[in-house]
């Protein structure tokens, strides 16, 4: 760990390649890790649904499309995380659901140092 | 073992746990004195309405925090839990080393338990550290 008591190794950057993702536990918080495109997100594992385990969910993208249009895209691959319990996506970036951004997973800031991953916790 | 299952509440009901509400609004009414992760979860539970919140456990009941600082103490090396291929589930990392699988889900109240007793655990930590 650092002198800031906040921030915690999680893993070496060579050790999470893009599309990949690393669960680890730090002081009593299950977080997950995701390299997305060469970005480093870090997500508490509790879905604001019922809580299940968010960060053990699908990666995908979403479909986009504007009203009253027929032609729809699909966009942000790798980006959305939906819960393995009842679905519910969110972005993995600001940890919005994605049908009503008032509801929000637990997010943390991630630093790169040196070749290492840190998740600086109470960043929520 | 696989991705952890929707709780199934006939499964836990007899399970000999201190009550996740009692755990839940000692932690709320008094936040201070716990672990800020604890507290975290107290605070994302209530502004979802979600199910109280319960430390980590081991099947008997016993607390992970508690059993892993003690053994940290004992052996003078780091204890976690890790992740890192989801359809193999997570793995007990001892000094950053791999050790050994385990297997965990969560319960009833969306809380977390692993399925081994805390002296099982001890027991599996304490091998794994007699090998390094």
């Amino acid at each position: 760990m650092s002198a800031n008591a906040n921030r915690h190794q999680l893993c070496a950057v060579e050790d999470l390649d893009p599309g990949e993702r690393l669960l680890k536990t730090i002081s009593d918080r299950e977080i997950g890790v995701f390299n997305v495109d060469g970005e480093f997100h870090a997500v508490a594992n509790y879905c604001v649904h019922a809580g299940g385990p968010i960060c053990e969910g699908r990666l995908s993208g979403k479909v986009t499309g504007e009203a009253g249009e027929w032609e729809r895209d699909w966009e942000c691959e790798g980006e959305i995380l939906s819960c393995p319990w009842h679905g519910w996506e969110f972005d993995i970036d600001s940890g919005e659901f994605l049908a009503d951004s008032q509801y929000q997973l637990i997010t943390y800031e991630t630093e790169i140092e040196a070749g290492t991953v840190y998740v600086v916790l109470g960043s929520a | 073992m696989g991705r952890d299952a929707p709780p199934d509440p006939e499964t836990d009901q007899n399970r000999s746990f201190e009550r996740a509400s009692e755990v839940h609004d000692r932690i709320r009414t008094n936040p201070s004195v716990y672990p800020s992760g604890w507290v975290e979860q107290v605070r994302f539970r209530e502004r979802y309405d979600l199910p109280p919140f319960r430390p980590p456990r081991f099947a008997d009941g016993t607390r992970i925090r508690e059993c892993t600082e003690a053994l940290e103490s004992e052996f003078g090396v780091e204890v976690g839990f890790t992740a890192i291929d989801i359809d193999e589930g997570w793995r007990v990392e001892i000094g950053r080393d791999p050790a050994f699988a385990i297997d965990r889900y969560r319960d009833d109240a969306a809380n977390t338990v692993i399925e081994m007793t805390a002296a099982e655990f001890e027991e599996r930590v304490a091998k794994a550290i007699s090998k390094r």
